[in-house]
């Protein structure tokens, strides 16, 4: 690791403006400065604003939730009113990383979490644009199983890591942030960005800006689901995943959120999907026609082709049980209409 | 356990808890990275880039400029001459490659640099400022590439590995019905928990000691001996505790005389632990294989003819052949075979030995093909399987008859626990709601590798015993197991057993790998142990101030810390005799050479050879055998594979502790669940290096991916291949795991895989 000038935050007005970057739980951060991709001349440790309590708490906010950028990931989890309104960030959260990682890892950290796209962890791989601009995509004549489908460039097409990202999208969450010049927020969607001729620049973040919390809008429903499927059981990314929200009134769909993980170069919400579904009727053949247009501008690769009918899959299962239709086993559930 | 003083076997096939479980748990056993010595400066390895060409230049200057940074060894480096060394199975060395002897690359990996400063810290930063500029050339970096492009190795200077029995043109002209198949299995790292690690410390120019993690001592005495021109006495090896190594810690690599050339130059010594990502790099790897099938059934679905061309991939300046023919030259009866293998030169490296090296992965292939053969015959995959069992009386390799064989009982008493008899043989007709389940079987076999062996047995004037023997305990339980033996031979306690091991000035042992350090050192243990009683026991019935002067040998009883006269209290415990002898200590030294072994094998463990006596010996052939079945369950909608069961029953000979034993079977099969569903090294075709070099992205089980696992251990001793009746229970456990997982996904979704990792892109 190469060395850097370190410092504790006293207080959110003088960590805000500090040059470099913002250390909170460290999960990916240092363990990037350890490859030395991550390079900060400067580490502010915001660990000590914990003790403030508009960066730590989970409170209500009007008629949604607010969470302070440093709750980790397992208080939020954990949360009562997480679990009772938004449920599929309670899942999300409990599919993503290790118990150990999620207890350190922070809520502002995981929408900062980088891509685990080999070409940009290790710098023996020349080509990586997100990493070196213009240094070429390894990955695209490479190996790309894991690689996104949804919103690549010529220039990167390496996947976004984070589960909870997913189920904030979804949910409409935005990014309250507070800068040298005051504050603002910004909406997930738009805090992502994609990389087109720019991979290396991933978010609306601007010179020492802080995440200093998550805001949750109401949600449009109580059935949600956040749906994870990968190579094996725990610990590990996301091939693809899907966060449903559901708002199904006598047996017709009366709002919808839709965002998939694991196979979008941001956490990828899906308008597409979600006017397939506005104002059909709850059933696998509307789920289906959802995942088409889902998917409709997807550009796989050859080791990822998969992934195509794999989501398509992920989403109708989605929001089969999102609608109370199947089980988590995917058993139809009796007496569900459908 | 309960221990029930004076019986003879209180612990030997009994579940005996770890001795050094208590000191693992508090962390105060001691692993080689968490020795500190006076002085010590620490060194980070730098690895190629590139898999092949050459270094052009290193630009040292900013990494030297960082504070601390005490020396940089490089091939420009003065005064680090290392004479040529041969790889194993020719010797003890990991690789004939020398470290930083020429700007030449000709692995991923190889270690190019070894920075060395006062601390982890300024080592690790002035590393990453080495500029370093290659000149690339054209490389083969996968067994894919290598068969495009580098020549082929047919011509192996070792002994002949292909087999050939009977006329296979004919056996197959004259089968019923022929079937040919090709199964792959990818690159494997060994990835135990523990890095490879080396601290270096000398003692004038003609002594080092070295503390390292290794499966084999004698490997780093002799490969440094060689390297520096050193009596191998003189390289003292330290290892106590190794936390895992599965094969890769057997021989020596590049890394170890690095850090001794360091510590020589430095004057003082220098620590080296590997980072992860390294664990990938320069330690071996399980090589790439590819099985390629021709065999015939008779109408009764008997083999009329087996033929199998192997290709495995191996480094450019070592070989080291992926045995995969090792179970199919011998499993089932089958009077025609042929078995070719051509070794395949890829910049990958040297491969080396990974857990049950040849018949993991060929086990992989003729398992699935049996379960093929088996539908096409219109057979249960288990029925096909006791139709072409080969009798106790013939190995099919050798026509000798097997040292000691319950395979049929393997398969009857893993099936009953499994329940195999409820299995609807159509695909997809077993259900739980939406959940497709598959169920499938594979045979196991493994070879018996015995070993010369020494040890000492030591009675102290406080009433324990010390047991000493230059061996290792690799996380199987040594220790314990040992202690055990001790114990039982001696009457005491096993808290009267202290085990030293894991230092080369201990009685010389060979390598622990093979699945032969319980059965082979146990033997020695036992003898040694047995040699101390009968010493001491003579000593009393010769002693008129004993109570058991004058009592015949037979009928007396080692039991609560000395000598009884059956079960009377006639008698006295070890420290009186002791104390009469006017001794401090009495010990007992011997040598045990292997049934069917000779002296040639007593002089080649004295000689740094591991002494060992081949499966197939003079009389008997000798194996371990088992039965593996498994239940997979998968969500139709995804294709996700997952293991909920596994049941595997064992003939491993006499079970030494019970519960060190289950753990290295279902160790086994758990690995063998990884190697069906996960693991595989990945390389980028373009570059030649490693894409997932960390154990976020090279998969292996997590605990949500293992169900319940059973292991049966039979218990039918074998005599005929040691003192103690054992076989050895290290690497069986992973043999024919991968297809028995293979056959149920073919069972539950009529979906052949014909390679590992099944992941769900294969099946979806």
């Amino acid at each position: 690791m190469r060395p850097f000038e370190y410092a504790r935050a006293q207080s959110v007005e003088g960590a805000v403006g500090q040059p470099g970057k913002f250390l909170a739980g460290g999960t990916t951060l240092i363990d990037l400065m350890k490859l030395d991709v991550e390079r900060p001349s400067h580490l502010t440790d915001i660990t000590p604003l914990r003790e403030n309590g508009e960066l730590s708490q989970i409170v209500e906010d009007g008629e949604g939730v607010r969470i302070g950028a440093l709750a980790s990931m397992s208080q939020t989890a954990e949360h009562a009113l997480i679990a009772e309104r938004y449920p599929a960030l309670r899942e999300a959260l409990l599919a993503g990383a290790s118990q150990q990682i999620r207890n350190m890892a922070s809520m502002g950290g995981n929408i900062m979490q980088r891509t685990r796209c080999p070409y940009f962890r290790d710098l023996a791989f020349k080509e990586c644009n997100k990493r070196d601009p213009g240094s070429g995509c390894g990955a695209r004549e490479g190996h790309h199983r894991k690689m996104a489908i949804l919103g690549g460039s010529d220039q990167c097409i390496a996947t976004h890591a984070s589960d909870a990202s997913v189920a904030l999208v979804a949910y409409g969450a935005s990014v309250v942030l507070r800068g040298p010049d005051g504050e603002r927020t910004v909406r997930m969607e738009d805090f992502n960005l994609l990389p087109g001729e720019t991979p290396h620049i991933e978010h609306d973040l601007r010179d020492g800006e802080l995440i200093v919390a998550l805001i949750l809008p109401a949600p449009i429903a109580r059935n949600a689901v956040y749906l994870k499927v990968r190579d094996r059981e725990s610990y590990e990314f996301a091939l693809s995943s899907c966060a449903a929200v559901l708002d199904v009134q006598d047996g017709k769909v009366n709002a919808a959120r839709v965002a998939l993980g694991g196979v979008g170069t941001k956490p990828w919400r899906s308008p597409e999907a979600e006017a397939a579904l506005v104002d059909q009727p709850a059933t696998r053949e509307t789920f289906e026609a959802a995942a088409r247009a889902a998917l409709q501008h997807a550009h796989p690769l050859a080791q990822n082709a998969f992934k195509v009918p794999l989501t398509a899959r992920v989403i109708v299962r989605a929001l089969m049980q999102a609608a109370g239709l199947v089980d988590e086993a995917g058993n139809s559930i009796e007496g569900a209409g459908a | 356990m309960t221990v029930q003083k004076g019986q003879p076997q209180n612990y030997v096939g009994q579940r005996v808890s770890r001795v050094d479980g208590p000191d693992k748990v508090r962390g105060a056993a001691t692993y080689t990275a968490e020795f500190d010595l006076p002085e010590l400066a620490h060194a980070v390895l730098v690895s190629a880039t590139i898999p092949h060409g050459s270094i052009r230049s290193i630009d040292q200057k900013a990494a030297r400029a960082v504070p601390g940074v005490l020396d940089i060894l490089t091939h420009e480096s003065q005064g680090i001459e290392l004479k040529p060394v041969k790889a194993y199975p020719r010797g003890p060395a990991g690789t004939s490659v020398l470290p930083l002897q020429s700007p030449n690359i000709e692995f991923r990996g190889q270690p190019v640099a070894l920075v060395v400063a006062e601390s982890l810290e300024a080592a690790q930063h002035a590393a990453q400022l080495l500029e370093i500029e290659y000149d690339a050339s054209d490389f083969r970096a996968t067994l894919e590439q290598g068969l495009k492009g580098l020549p082929l190795l047919d011509k192996l200077p070792l002994p002949p590995l292909g087999h050939s029995r009977g006329n296979v043109k004919k056996g197959l002209k004259d089968a019923a019905s022929t079937f040919e198949a090709t199964y792959d299995t990818p690159v494997h790292h060994h990835n135990p928990l523990e890095m490879h690690a080396v601290i270096a410390a000398w003692d004038g120019d003609e002594r080092v000691t070295i503390y390292e993690p290794t499966q084999w001592m004698q490997s780093a005495q002799h490969t440094l001996a060689a390297m520096l021109g050193l009596e191998p006495d003189n390289v003292h090896v330290i290892s106590p505790f190794v936390g895992g190594g599965f094969g890769s810690k057997a021989t020596t690599w590049p890394h170890l005389p690095t850090v001794v050339l360091a510590a020589r130059k430095l004057g003082r010594p220098v620590k080296l632990v590997l980072s992860r990502a390294q664990m990938f790099a320069a330690v071996g790897y399980r090589a790439a294989t590819t099985s390629a099938y021709s065999v015939g059934l008779d109408d009764n679905a008997q083999f009329t003819a087996m033929k199998l061309d192997a290709q495995t991939q191996t480094g450019v300046s070592d070989l080291f052949p992926e045995q995969v023919g090792n179970v199919p030259k011998m499993l089932y009866a089958n009077p025609n075979m042929a078995l070719n293998y051509t070794l395949i030169r890829t910049h990958a490296g040297p491969n080396i030995m990974m857990r049950a090296p040849g018949e993991a992965s060929g086990s992989f292939g003729l398992e699935v093909l049996m379960d093929e053969l088996a539908e096409k015959a219109g057979l249960d995959p288990l029925e096909f399987r006791r139709c072409n069992h080969a009798p106790e009386n013939s190995d099919p390799e050798s026509g000798k008859p097997y040292s000691s064989k319950h395979l049929l009982e393997c398969y009857d008493r893993a099936a009953g626990a499994f329940g195999w008899e409820n299995r609807t043989p159509e695909i997809g007709s077993m259900r739980d709601g939406h959940t497709l389940i598959g169920w499938g079987m594979a045979t196991a076999t493994y070879p018996v590798y015995a070993s010369a062996a020494t040890a000492r047995a030591r009675l102290c004037a406080d009433g324990h015993v010390e047991i000493e023997a230059g061996s290792h305990d690799i996380g199987t339980g040594t220790y314990s197991i040992l202690a055990g033996i001790a114990a039982d031979s001696l009457g005491l306690d096993i808290g009267q057993i202290t085990v030293k091991l894991g230092d080369s000035r201990l009685p010389k042992n060979g390598y622990s790998g093979g699945s032969r350090t319980a059965s082979s050192v146990g033997s020695a243990v036992l003898a040694a142990a047995m040699g101390l009683r009968e010493e001491l026991m003579e000593a009393a019935t010769h002693d008129s101030a004993s109570p058991l002067f004058g009592v015949a040998g037979q009928d007396i009883h080692p039991r609560d810390g000395g000598l009884y006269l059956g079960e009377t209290d006639q008698g006295e415990d070890y420290t009186a005799i002791l104390k009469r002898l006017g001794k401090d200590q009495h010990e007992v030294y011997r040598e045990t050479i292997p049934h069917e072994g000779s002296q040639k094998h007593l002089d080649q463990l004295k000689a740094g050879k591991d002494g060992s006596v081949a499966a197939v010996a003079e009389r008997f052939a000798r194996h371990s055998w088992g039965a593996v079945f498994v239940e997979v369950r998968i969500d139709p909608d995804f294709m996700t594979p997952r293991v909920s069961r596994v049941v595997g029953a064992f003939d491993i000979g006499q079970v030494i502790n019970a519960k060190t034993a289950e753990s290295q079977l279902t160790g086994g099969m758990v690995w063998g669940v990884g190697m069906a569903l996960h693991e595989e090294t990945h390389t980028d075709a373009r570059t030649g290096l490693i894409l997932n070099s960390n154990l976020a992205e090279y998969h292996i089980p997590v605990n949500a991916d293992i169900g319940s696992v059973q292991a049966i251990a039979l218990d039918h001793p074998d005599f005929h291949v040691s003192a103690l009746g054992a076989r050895g229970a290290g690497e069986i456990g992973i043999v024919g795991t991968a297809a028995a997982v293979a056959n149920a996904i073919y069972h539950a979704t009529g979906k052949r895989v014909r390679e590992t990792p099944i992941t769900l892109d294969k099946l979806i």
